[in-house]
């Protein structure tokens, strides 16, 4: 894992995600994922309601316009809700545990389920600011997480 | 005949459950189709009815990786007893708010006349947790932005479970009164899992080993096979069976999100609409209820409940456990046989444990402790990472 980084400059975390659990890469979700192996959140952008939705979808989920374009992010948000998992949910998750799982909702407006990452455990809670770091996975995809700013 | 908004008056019933049947809680491998047959022949014995006088057949299909061979999990039921009559059969599917939405389809298939007898049925098994964990949580999670970050149920259930702790500033400890109390009931019942284990003070809850969030190992319910049956009939035709009837006199049912990613109040539940519709129903108040069953799957659940369903102000549910009322003895009992939490929590046929304990304890056969007054109960019912929300109402005849 990398040190906490300097705001502004694209972090890329390793070895977090579970080879067993990578989502299947599609027509829909591609574009997210290859930004997010570049280093860039790259959110769906309904041009008729001129708005984010997530997750990425084929249609708009507010208006059904199927006129979906993408556009980045800057990343920052903050902490909804803030979760220690003690016991891993599957028997051979590869990465250490406890980590946080959390509720970030983006400056931009979306929520995103997530982690956030190199902080001490219990000063992850709700209000906390983050921003998007990244880790990639392969060429084609990166997983988005959280670090605190 | 003048009918209320609801297309009947508010005292008028639905329709009546006359028999039920409840498998024990265990931990016996029994296979899946065994469970159900064993339930359906209990039920059937219990109405002292044949497959003959059953003219309506409804299950709820596998949630927790049965096996593909029981993907027509009707049709195998009805091929073991050759009901010969059958006007209706369906699978239901709506997680743990499957039972509950079971009965609602049948009460209205009783209710138009398509049916006069309906058999009811789910059973279950949880499967190991953590050696199934990337299955079940591929079941419970949107596959490409929650899967990937390991979340299990519990910390879905914690994201939730802490916003209300969060909104309404009280700390774990609230929850283990929930969990406290529920032990009381299990220790006095005959079969509950949770028994064994003695009364559970909340120090002992607290300092338990953590799972996740706000929950520790007694916060979460006891995963195991069981499950049961019922019969609806329509309350006319009530007095053909040996137990007194209760009438379904009010339903209601809605939901908010698929995924805890897309719901926007982590801290408040699609249960506050589901209560608002079964009580205008009913014609019925929260004041009027004798008793609650109340889904469980986590500590948080039957607070939040009671709050979202009127019992409670918001942040207020814990006075009602800590001055006794849901208590054995209390005025306001909840999760009688001791719920999910304690009693146990059978996979697939979760939801029906409720139901068949008001049932139970409506007819006076309570295999714990038996209410005094119990003559007008709520049962409440969530599916999946609490999406999908049921409330029935039920009155004694």
């Amino acid at each position: 894992m990398s040190d906490r980084a300097e705001e502004g400059a694209t972090v890329f975390l390793h070895d977090l995600a579970d080879a067993g659990a990578l989502p299947r890469l599609t027509e829909v979700n591609r574009p997210f994922y290859a930004a997010a192996a570049r280093g860039e959140l790259l959110l769906p952008w309904c041009t008729q309601c001129a708005a984010f939705f997530f997750y990425p979808r084929s249609l708009c989920p507010r208006c059904l316009s199927n006129e979906v374009d993408w556009r980045l992010s800057n990343g920052y948000g903050h902490v909804v809700v803030a979760v220690v998992v003690h016991r891993p949910p599957w028997n051979d998750l590869s990465r250490p545990c406890p980590y946080v799982v959390v509720i970030v909702e983006l400056e931009d407006g979306p929520r995103l389920l997530s982690t956030v990452e190199n902080i001490p455990i219990e000063e992850v809670h709700a209000g906390l600011l983050v921003r998007a770091v990244f880790e990639r996975v392969s060429d084609e995809q990166g997983l988005v997480r959280f670090l605190p700013r | 005949m003048q009918t209320g908004v609801f297309g009947k008056k508010p005292s008028e019933p639905i329709a009546t459950i006359v028999a039920s049947a409840e498998l024990d809680p265990a931990k016996n491998g029994r296979s899946f189709l065994e469970l159900h047959v064993a339930a359906v022949a209990a039920a059937l014995a219990d109405a002292g009815i044949a497959p003959a006088d059953v003219d309506g057949l409804v299950c709820v299909g596998d949630m927790m990786g049965a096996g593909v061979e029981h993907t027509f999990l009707s049709e195998e039921i009805q091929d073991y007893f050759l009901f010969p009559n059958l006007r209706m059969q369906l699978g239901v599917q709506l997680g743990g708010a499957s039972h509950l939405a079971m009965l609602e389809v049948a009460a209205r298939a009783i209710q138009d006349g398509t049916c006069a007898r309906i058999l009811c049925v789910s059973a279950g098994t949880f499967p190991p947790i953590r050696d199934s964990g990337r299955s079940l949580m591929q079941m419970v999670c949107h596959p490409d932005y929650e899967l990937p970050f390991a979340p299990s149920i519990p910390t879905i259930y914690g994201l939730m479970g802490q916003a209300w702790l969060d909104a309404t500033g009280l700390g774990r400890d609230a929850l283990a009164e929930a969990v406290t109390a529920q032990q009381a009931w299990a220790t006095s019942h005959p079969v509950a899992l949770g028994r064994a284990a003695g009364p559970l003070p909340v120090a002992e809850v607290l300092s338990a080993r953590p799972i996740a969030g706000p929950f520790a190992y007694y916060d979460c319910s006891i995963p195991c096979e069981g499950g049961g049956a019922f019969v609806l009939s329509a309350p006319q035709a009530a007095g053909d069976f040996p137990h007194r009837p209760v009438h379904i006199v009010g339903t209601g049912e809605a939901h908010t999100h698929g995924f805890v990613l897309s719901l926007r109040d982590l801290s408040t539940t699609a249960a506050v609409d589901a209560g608002c519709v079964a009580f205008a129903r009913a014609g019925r108040t929260p004041a009027d209820m004798d008793f609650c069953q109340l889904y469980d799957a986590f500590s948080s659940n039957p607070l939040m409940l009671l709050e979202e369903l009127g019992f409670a102000e918001r942040g207020k549910a814990v006075e009602l456990y800590r001055e006794g009322r849901t208590w054995p003895g209390g005025d306001l009992p909840v999760n009688t046989n001791g719920g999910l939490l304690r009693f146990g929590h059978a996979g697939t046929a979760s939801g029906i444990c409720g139901l068949l304990e008001a049932h139970a304890q409506m007819t006076g056969r309570a295999r714990g402790i038996q209410l005094e007054r119990a003559d007008l109960a709520l049962v409440h019912a969530y599916g999946s990472m609490l999406c999908s929300h049921v409330t029935v109402i039920l009155e004694a005849g």
